[in-house]
């Protein structure tokens, strides 16, 4: 045991020190305290003895302590200082800085332990390395940035972690203020909160702060932040937890943004869907500028990109790299000149490389690789959303006329068939013994109905040809068609004449297809089917309009026929409907076709009185289409 | 032999009905081509027809519609219908609107006019 310090008679002197001195033998049990170890720890000194070491521990520094123990049982040296949580008698925690010696006390080997409680002092006190200690003591299990500031917002201190996380020296930061590092947006946030605690008595609070690091960076971090007093309760300085949540606060808003679209028809205007997504984009990753290109078109464009920069090329580059993602920083002119980072992610249709997200910044190395995968997982699940959107549509629509077709079947051809069938029936039943006469109207009757079942497999031919032709879509003069469909309709009623007067101009035209002239051709027809004078007259005009936003063509087809009472009116447009007994002559099917055709250009078909109080004055058919260039 | 009243928005089944029943002996007492027109008209005959006929699938006014007006004007109690439909959902909902007798396109009109002559014995 020689070497080893005895400390008897040194009572007095120990019992006249501010720290806090005790020994302790067998490792556990305190058989010796100063007056300040009583004083500071609020025991009694009748308690001594009674007292084990680890009764004012922190629960948390157990491990610690123990982790001594096992160094000292197996002869080792463990560090002569520590910093241990002290838990005094009324409960409250007092930091404590320990330096431990190997004596003798009463003749027996024991420990020496010298205490300073670091946090009976304001922290501003001391040395910036025993500060940052402490704080990396604290900390050190929970990723913790530890800033802490003085009254007139000067850095003080912050700890090796946060410093790290921004890029910066202690030396760099010290003396600066937050403010100095704050994304613009964070600035008022920052200077409520600091007004808060010394005007509105508010001296904890939690908020969220956008830093920029070294390389430009911004970042987010969740700070709880507190006012530092001294011990006359004077605001002295703050001091802030900094968690960096930069990658949750992006996961979070990504699958938001996600959310947000996750199904088109939510969506109440597809025309500006995808700008949305790149505005929305652009926050999340504190991007500049950003495109979608898809289906060989630029859907959405924010900020400039360079003339030479084409989207398609860089769409082949990413099919033959056979990549879903390039995150590029050099060379980024071809693309925009003030571009100094940028990723471009793949949107896919069919499962094949149909288009891209691009994001960029004049910020260098601005996305972090956690951000690339995220933008890459959120174009991958945006464009199948986009697909299942129009496949459901397509679906629908699939669905409608596989409707159609079977209703036709179950219902008109059901109907033709009895009424065919009960003719027969009539004629065989009364045979020899009917007149002439009513074999002819059943015969006739039989004849006109099977016409009837012509002309709707003909309908049945056109909603085939409607399903496979509605996609296509071109520029479509109207003038030229409406001509066609007029002459078409005159040679059908010749030798009825028919008075049309056409006021189009030669160059009005819309997007839409062949289909159309069939629609013009059935409008029409039913003109002059239901007209009431000798002479069926007709005036067509064409007029360009904007509707919400959209330059349309507007095609007025006036009658002067017998009119179309107005809740009979939308019947027309529906399968299923002659809409009154007085229209019995087609297949049922012509308006309806003529709606699915015009709704398949993206556009609508209504009645309108000619004289608007009075629907026996004749019919204006509407149609509104898209107009072309 | 019945007095029948036919609603079928289609004029030649109308009239293949006229006709054959006419055939087996029944009387045609009126038609129309929708159910809000035949309500209106039953209302003022002088006498209630036995059997309605009365179809489904019809615009403006269905079967099934027209049928819950007849019910309201207590015509069902009064008169016999026929419903014709091919829909078994529709079906069920007639027999809950007091329909017993229904018949399915295409028939024959020969069986159609016997099946009348049953409901009225």
């Amino acid at each position: 045991m020689s070497g080893k310090q005895s400390i008897s008679g040194f009572e007095n002197f120990f019992d006249s020190t501010p720290m806090s001195i005790i020994v302790v033998q067998d490792f556990y049990k305190i058989v010796y305290a100063n007056k300040a170890f009583f004083e500071s720890t609020g025991y009694p000194n009748s308690s001594l003895g009674k007292l084990n070491f680890f009764d004012f521990i922190h629960k948390d520094d157990h491990a610690l302590i123990q982790e001594r123990i096992k160094i000292l049982e197996s002869g080792g040296k463990p560090e002569t200082s520590m910093q241990i949580r002290i838990i005094r008698k009324d409960s409250t925690v007092a930091i404590s800085r320990i330096s431990a010696f190997d004596i003798t006390f009463e003749g027996k080997e024991s420990r020496l332990l010298v205490g300073v409680n670091i946090s009976a002092e304001p922290l501003l006190e001391q040395s910036p390395e025993l500060v940052n200690s402490i704080l990396d003591t604290l900390t050190k299990h929970s990723e913790l940035g530890f800033w802490v500031d003085d009254i007139n917002d000067h850095t003080v201190f912050i700890n090796d972690r946060l410093c790290a996380s921004l890029g910066y020296t202690f030396d760099e930061i010290q003396n600066q203020s937050v403010t100095d590092f704050l994304h613009p947006d964070s600035r008022e946030v920052y200077i409520k909160t600091l007004r808060e605690r010394t005007e509105a008595d508010i001296p904890s609070s939690s908020y969220e702060l956008i830093l920029i690091n070294r390389e430009g960076r911004p970042n987010t971090f969740r700070v709880v932040g507190s006012l530092l007093n001294d011990q006359a309760g004077n605001p002295i300085g703050s001091v802030g937890f900094f968690t960096n949540i930069e990658a949750t606060k992006k996961l979070s808003l990504t699958v938001s943004v996600l959310n947000k679209y996750a199904l088109f028809s939510r969506y109440k205007d597809l025309s500006s869907f995808w700008e949305n997504v790149v505005n929305d984009l652009i926050e999340i990753y504190y991007a500049d500028g950003g495109l979608v290109f898809l289906d060989g078109e630029t859907l959405a464009q924010k900020g400039t990109f360079s003339k030479n920069f084409n989207p398609q090329e860089v769409l082949e580059d990413l099919a033959k790299k056979g990549e879903n993602v390039l995150y590029l920083q050099d060379n980024l002119s071809e693309i925009s000149a003030e571009a100094s980072s940028c990723v471009i992610a793949a949107l896919h249709l069919n499962q094949l490389p149909a288009g891209f997200i691009l994001l960029s910044s004049s910020i260098e190395n601005l996305f972090y690789p956690e951000d690339i995968d995220l933008i890459t997982a959120f174009s991958s699940q945006i464009s199948l959303n986009y697909e299942h959107h129009f496949l459901y549509l397509e679906s629908e629509e699939e669905r409608e006329f596989v409707s159609v077709l079977l209703d036709i079947i179950s219902h008109d051809f059901l109907n033709a068939n009895t009424s065919v069938h009960g003719y027969l029936e009539l004629l065989d039943q009364a045979t020899g013994t009917i007149e002439p006469e009513k074999i002819k109207e059943y015969v006739s009757r039989s004849i006109s109905v099977v016409e009837r079942s012509e002309r709707i497999l003909q309908t049945v031919q056109q909603l085939t040809k409607i399903q496979r032709e509605r996609k296509i879509r071109r520029l479509v003069y109207i003038k030229p068609l409406l001509e066609n469909a007029i002459e078409m309709q005159k040679t059908l009623f010749h030798p009825k004449s028919i008075n049309v007067k056409l006021d189009c101009q030669k160059n009005e035209n819309v997007i839409a297809g062949d289909l159309l002239e069939n629609v013009f051709e059935n409008v029409i027809n039913n003109s002059v089917k239901y007209a009431n004078e000798e002479i069926p007259k007709i005036d067509i005009s064409c007029q360009i309009m904007t509707v919400d936003g959209q330059n349309m063509v507007e095609i007025r087809f006036i009658d002067y026929g017998i009119g179309i009472p107005d809740d009979v009116k939308p019947m027309f447009f529906k399968r299923l409907s002659r809409g009154d007994h007085r229209f019995q002559e087609g297949s049922g099917l012509g308006l309806y076709l003529a709606r699915v055709i015009v709704n398949s250009y993206s556009g609508e078909i209504r009645f309108e009185n000619r004289v608007s109080d009075d629907h026996t004055k004749g019919t204006v058919v509407v149609i509104l289409l898209p107009a072309g260039g | 032999m019945a007095t029948i009243y036919i609603i079928d928005d289609e004029e030649t089944i109308q009239f293949l009905y006229k006709e054959g029943l006419t055939l087996e002996g029944h009387k045609i007492i009126g038609t129309a081509h929708n159910g809000s027109k035949a309500i209106e008209e039953i209302n003022n005959l002088k006498k209630y027809p036995d059997v309605i006929i009365l179809d489904h699938r019809m615009p403006i006014k269905n079967g099934l519609d027209t049928l819950k007006e007849l019910k309201e004007y207590k015509l069902i109690a009064k008169s016999k219908v026929l419903f014709i439909t091919a829909d078994p959902t529709v079906k069920e909902e007639a027999g809950k609107l007091g329909v017993t007798s229904f018949i399915q396109k295409p028939f024959s009109i020969i069986k159609l006019g016997k099946m009348i002559t049953e409901m009225v014995r």
